[in-house]
């Protein structure tokens, strides 16, 4: 693709010569008619089209076809419609998630996915990837706040589904199937957002284990116990071969103390934080995340009770003091392992049983690159009427395979 | 038959559809057909009354299918009558030609002749007992399919002397604090009869003198819940003009105490039934007002006379003791905390059991007409009494009691089932004892 | 029906699954929405996941189009039968599977009543949140195919927000075990998409939901108003000042009557104008942080009285009147109308006052009834439906009131969904594209469109039948 053809729709201040993947030039429309010009212009050209945001999570998705040019949405940003009075928000899909976040804090409203590197993040990017932040024990999975959505279809059409009304069954949800469709199905261009109140208080929690197994203990003592915090996360960045569990208590300020006063019984005089200090703490930990630009990521979901056999297992498949770094998120059983910088990712084939065997315990697995994977990472499919229902959806909206990224898993091909 | 007649199409309307009414109805619970709930059988008699459903053998079917439980009336917003809804449809079409000759003849005779003859029930029991006493019973019950299995295991019909009548006045054990009626009943001196002498026994120790008047020996219950609307209302003036008749010192007898809750319940409303007879229509309110369950009256009325006894009896019963709440006592009379009120004065253990106010099964003479219904309806509710771990289970009802009995004996369970009247009464009898 | 398929069906369900005589086929002719009514040809009651995918089987071979029915408590014709189609009830299916209790999910079959749910896991200190006022009848799987509300969703979100898994019979009758609790979807959301399809998906016979820790304390809060604008402004002002109460439901002064004389009297003031009834849960704390700044907002607008229920007993009787008060509409008139619509909830007092003014000018008695605290209004318009004149006014009175919502920002349906009711008015809220997109996802599921037709949607003449032809159409 010639960035001529680009420029003349978006103008040559919005053309990059080459995204993350070498040799693909990148438009980024400032409105939405553009956005369906560029989409014309790869359908009338039979050329492949790839859809980002602000590009960090590119490397979450699998590519089926190579592409020829790719659409950002970064420039597409600006808040639309602000409704403190009815805590809802409508906002371009290119603004980003910290622009998200500052607005509304002022008027004491918070954006749920509070995901991390926040100006790093725009909202379509994360109702696409279908991103969760650290606040998901507390508000649960991001894509339950988005209320509605406008997509550029790639047949050129901008449709909408939900609105931007706090509750509403008008029509079928799909803005449900955009959520974390990375993309294959059409280009979100703009979204609504349910919105939760910024807390009175925030008090973190935090000790220092020497063993996993111990630190699990009293993650799950916590979780056990009859609070309610916002996040319990177990880290081993810091101090390598030691756990630190931070449980992150907020709301009403005579709750968080009640609270506290209920899990110091439970824990050996953990270190407390805050105000400013919780604060900061709490921005440290939602960042803690490995960011799978800089490192190979492995994100695993799996079931509470099946944690602990997926710990052993994925310990036990990346073979003896793994040089990694390890997230664990007990409340919401996921772990996410940040593989040492410059260490080559594991295989496909290391992969692919690696996710078998995971599977097998009752986990979910997805690896997470700098850049967008092929194919072969991108399908387990178990259960071909499943398989075959995601591909009749994804021809519904794509028919001549315009679009090249697909989630990673679930037997999309 | 005017399709108007057959339907009290004005209360059919109070029915808004909401469909709150269905999770409570025993038959639908069972079938899940729609048109086995009480909304879908008031659809139904709408749909007739309108003209877009003939009366048919399913639609009769359905009728007949309600246990009358009134458990809907219970869940209903809207206050809809359903089982007055019921009771005059199933009426207008007794005699419907979709149901064959010999039983719409049988259910009649029973009706009219045999249920209000106390000869004819005594004599019924009699042989009843000498069958179950031979072995004839158990020979037969293998062979008659379904009604033969509830045969088998159909409590024991009690010798002669347990079944003798009562005399007409007990006088009052103690000081004496007032005078009461009882309604004898017509199966309750035939299969329960140790049940109304511990009634009058319990009315006695707390100070009552107890009339029985010769009043016809049905009170009208089983003929209206069976579509004999006409012999209810001549067994409900005859009642009325026998209590009216006994007098105390010169006044009519103020509270009628009913232990059998189907009944009491019917008495409650002969008002109503008799709403339309201009002659009666007074008598029968001003009755009705009389008219008090046997618990309803000593939890509200005798209670601080009791209660010291109870408190001090110790009750010599498998625990823990349930309440089973008669449907005619709960839905039909909102009766519920009294009998639990009178049954922790006892210091016994009591539990509950899980939907302690659905169906058992028994309503009325629905166990006899349909054996497998009734014993469908019964399943869950023996499922939840062996869930409770309860080892007696106390009812106020006759036909509860006998329902209770005969699947305690299928099951083969280890619960006593005894009427609420009973277990005061041997509390009592502990004490006096003492 | 045809009797070699009728055979062939008993053999799959028995007799206890089949309803074929018409007498007893007519009471399945409408749902909640009396006013709409076809009689099905059939209708079939499987007994588990099994004998539904047998019986889906044979429809699909025969061509036949299916309805599915839950407890038929929907109130927008979402169960009411198509000309020439079956019925697929799920009222034998309601055995609760599996109770997670460390994982805090339940699975259950689809026909279990919503409330049988809630009181399996009570035990475990488990709840399951939707509460739909119809709790008592309705079905977990009518509830995720309308995405059904309720009082407490203004905390916890409708059904689809707890909905993990489901097991689908599909319209061709095969298994699509979508189960399994993901902590994601891997690929398509294809669970999340599903709730809410108002059964034009497939039929969903078996439902994994999420279970929540019931709250230590639950508080209720009755607050008495002199004037339905005065509760209006004070939820709009509870919200804008972000308390977090887990209910805001208002009553107005007739539904006040119709309860108060119904079995579920809860005790509401006669003399009110309107009642705002608050839950509020949580620790000892939080309960006290807001039930003060709950009681300084009411303060503000005027409240007589604001009663915190003393007893357990107390607060359930309360909460019963709410839930009991649309059958309790029926000593008003026959009929009912149950209207559900949206509005931005800084717009609450405008859109009552609104519709109140709508319904006088068409001679027509309202009541309101609502979720206050999402905006979500009920406006009831009782009727009689044997007059033709009424029942025509009842829907001109729903049309202009819809309008007016619409124009404030509102939407069609807050939970009760689309169906019949409102299908000729999904173009008030949506585009032709808007429609066209969800009619080819429609045939994504169901090629044929065999499931539910004609509901939703609405039906324009040449497309209906027509598979989605992408780009080019």
């Amino acid at each position: 693709m010639s960035s001529n053809s680009l420029e003349s729709i978006v103008g040559r201040e919005n053309v990059e010569e080459s995204c993350v993947i070498p040799g693909v030039p990148v438009a980024h429309p400032v409105e939405v008619d553009q956005a369906r010009e560029l989409f014309k212009l790869a359908s009338s050209e039979g050329q492949k089209l790839l859809l980002l945001g602000k590009g960090s999570k590119l490397g979450w998705s699998c590519l089926a076809n190579r592409p020829d040019f790719a659409l950002s949405t970064s420039r597409l940003s600006g808040i639309i419609e602000f409704e403190p009075g009815d805590g809802t928000l409508t906002a371009l899909a290119g603004t980003s998630m910290e622009e998200l976040n500052s607005t509304t804090r002022g008027a004491g409203l918070t954006i749920t996915p509070d995901v991390p590197r926040p100006e790093t993040a725009s909202l379509g990017g994360v109702i696409a990837t279908g991103a969760s932040g650290s606040d998901r024990l507390a508000m649960g999975p991001g894509r339950l706040h988005v209320l509605g959505t406008r997509v550029l279809q790639p047949n050129g059409e901008v449709t909408r589904s939900g609105g931007n009304l706090v509750k509403n069954v008008t029509g079928y949800d799909l803005m449900r199937l955009y959520g974390g469709s990375f993309g294959c199905l059409a280009l979100v261009t703009e979204a609504s957002l349910r919105l939760g109140t910024v807390p009175e208080g925030t008090i973190v929690l935090s000790m220092d284990f020497d063993e996993l197994e111990t630190a699990l203990g009293a993650a799950e003592d916590v979780l056990a116990a009859r609070v309610s915090p916002r996040a319990v996360t177990l880290e081993n960045q810091l101090h390598p071969g030691q756990w630190s569990l931070h449980v992150v208590l907020s709301g009403r300020l005579a709750h968080i103390e009640f609270e506290l006063d209920r899990l110091a019984q439970l824990l050996k005089s953990p270190r407390v934080s805050r105000e400013t200090a919780a604060d900061e703490l709490k921005c440290r930990l939602r960042d803690l995340e490995p960011d799978s630009r800089e490192r190979a990521v492995l994100h695993v979901g799996v079931q509470p009770s099946r944690l602990r056999p997926t710990i052993a297992a994925l310990l036990d498949g990346l073979g003896p003091s793994p040089r990694a770094e390890f997230l664990l998120q007990p409340g919401i059983a996921t772990v996410d392992v940040g593989l040492e910088p410059g260490s080559s990712p594991p295989g496909p084939d290391t992969l692919l049983f690696l996710s078998r065997t995971l599977r097998a315990s009752g986990a979910s697995t997805t690896l997470r690159v700098d850049r967008p994977m092929g194919m072969e990472l991108a399908a387990d499919p178990d259960d071909p009427l499943r398989s075959s229902l995601m591909e009749r959806l994804r021809a519904t909206y794509d028919p001549s395979r315009l679009l090249c990224t697909r989630p990673p898993l679930g037997g999309l091909r | 038959m005017n399709p108007a007649d057959i339907v009290d199409y004005a209360k059919s309307l109070d029915c808004v559809h909401c469909g709150l009414c269905l999770r409570t109805c025993p038959t639908y619970q069972v079938s899940g057909r729609e048109s086995s709930s009480p909304r879908g059988r008031i659809h139904l008699m709408r749909a007739i009354a309108e003209g877009d459903a003939s009366v048919d053998i399913h639609l009769l079917d359905e009728l007949d299918y309600c246990l009358v439980c009134r458990n809907c009336e219970s869940a209903c917003p809207s206050g809809v009558e359903y089982s007055h809804l019921l009771a005059h449809t199933k009426d207008a079409l007794s005699d419907h030609g979709a149901r064959s000759w010999f039983q719409r003849t049988a259910l009649r005779l029973g009706l009219r002749h045999v249920l209000t003859s106390r000869l004819l029930i005594s004599l019924n029991a009699s042989l009843l007992r000498i069958l179950q006493r031979t072995g004839v019973f158990r020979l037969l019950g293998r062979h008659l399919g379904p009604v033969g299995r509830s045969m088998k295991t159909f409590p024991e019909v009690p010798a002669a002397e347990e079944r003798r009548e009562l005399q007409p006045l007990y006088k009052a054990r103690g000081k004496r604090r007032g005078t009461v009626a009882i309604l004898e009943g017509c199966v309750m001196p035939a299969l329960l009869g140790r049940v109304n002498r511990a009634t009058v026994r319990v009315l006695q120790e707390a100070g009552r003198d107890v009339h029985v008047p010769r009043s016809p020996t049905c009170c009208g219950a089983l003929q209206a819940h069976n579509g004999d609307l006409d012999t209810a209302r001549d067994l409900a003036r005859q009642t009325i003009a026998a209590h009216e008749s006994l007098q105390d010192e010169g006044r009519t007898l103020a509270p009628i105490v009913v232990n059998s809750a189907g009944c009491s319940a019917q008495m409650k409303e002969y008002g109503q039934l008799l709403a339309d007879d201009p002659e009666w229509k007074q008598r029968a309110e001003a009755f009705s007002s009389r008219v008090r369950d046997f618990s309803e009256y000593l939890a509200e009325e005798a209670l601080a006379e009791l209660s010291p006894q109870l408190n001090a009896a110790e009750v010599d019963l498998p625990m823990p003791l349930t309440f089973d709440d008669p449907c005619h006592l709960c839905h039909g009379q909102g009766v519920r905390t009294q009998p639990r009120i009178l049954l922790d004065q006892l210091n016994v253990e009591r539990v509950e059991i899980d939907e302690s106010e659905s169906c058992c099964g028994s309503a009325g003479l629905y166990s006899a007409l349909r054996p497998d219904d009734s014993r469908e309806i019964l399943g869950p509710r023996l499922a939840a009494l062996e869930k409770s771990g309860a080892r007696t289970l106390v009812t106020a009802n006759p036909g509860c009691h006998l329902q209770w009995q005969t699947g305690v004996n299928t099951a083969e369970l280890e619960v006593q089932v005894l009427h609420i009247a009973e277990v005061l009464d041997r509390a009592l009898q502990k004490t006096d004892e003492a | 029906m045809n009797p070699p398929i009728v055979r062939a069906l008993r053999a799959i369900v028995g007799d206890a699954g089949l309803v074929v005589d018409e007498t007893r086929r007519i009471p399945y002719e409408c749902d909640g929405l009396a006013f709409e009514r076809q009689k099905p040809r059939l209708v079939l009651l499987p007994g588990n996941t099994e004998e539904a995918l047998g019986c889906m089987r044979i429809l699909h071979e025969e061509g036949i189009p299916i309805v599915a029915r839950g407890a038929g408590t929907g109130l927008t014709g979402g169960a009411t039968p198509v000309e020439g189609g079956v019925v697929v009830g799920t009222a034998r299916m309601r055995r609760v599977l599996e109770i997670n209790v460390q994982d805090r999910y339940a699975r259950a079959e689809a026909g279990l009543v919503n409330l049988d749910l809630s009181r399996a896991c009570a035990d475990d200190g488990l709840m399951y949140a939707p509460d739909p006022s119809s709790q008592m009848a309705c079905t977990i799987g009518g509830n995720v195919a309308n995405n059904s509300g309720g009082p407490h969703c203004f905390k916890y979100g409708n059904t689809s927000r707890h909905v993990l898994g489901l097991k689908i019979v599909t319209p061709e009758g095969e298994l699509l075990d979508l189960s399994r609790p993901e902590t994601d979807p891997e690929g398509l959301d294809l669970v999340g998409l599903f709730v809410g399809s108002e059964g034009m998906f497939g039929l969903a016979t078996e439902v994994t939901v999420r279970l929540l820790p019931a709250p230590e304390n639950v508080e209720t809060v009755l607050a008495i108003f002199p004037d339905l604008d005065d509760a209006c402004d004070a939820v709009s002002e509870i919200i804008a000042e972000r308390w977090d109460p887990s209910a805001l439901e208002i009553l107005d002064r007739l539904t006040i009557q119709a309860v108060e004389a119904s079995i579920y009297a809860a005790g509401y003031p006669a003399e009110a104008d309107a009642v705002l009834l608050i839950e509020i849960e949580g620790s000892r704390a939080e309960c006290d942080a807001n039930y003060n700044g709950i009681s300084a907002v009411l303060d503000r607008h005027r409240v007589i009285e604001a009663r915190r229920a003393q007893t357990e007993q107390e607060r359930k009787k309360l909460w019963a009147g709410r839930k009991g008060a649309y059958g309790a509409m029926g000593r008003i008139a026959p009929d009912l109308y149950v209207s559900d619509v949206v509005v931005p909830r800084t717009k609450l007092r405008e859109l009552v006052r609104k519709s109140t003014e709508i319904c006088s000018e068409y001679g027509l008695k309202l009541t309101n009834v609502f979720h206050a605290g999402d905006g979500n209004l009920h406006p009831n318009l009782s009727y009689d439906r044997r007059d033709s004149d009424e029942l025509k006014r009842v829907l001109a009175a729903g049309d202009e009131i819809m309008e007016a919502v619409i124009a404030a920002g509102g939407t069609l349906s807050g939970e009760h969904g689309v169906g019949l009711e409102k299908r000729d008015q999904m173009p008030m809220y949506f585009s032709q594209p808007d429609l066209d997109i969800m009619l080819a996802v429609r045939a994504a599921w169901d090629q044929q469109q065999r499931m539910n037709p004609g509901k939703l949607l609405p039906i324009r003449a040449c497309n209906e039948h027509m598979p989605f032809k992408g780009l080019n159409r």
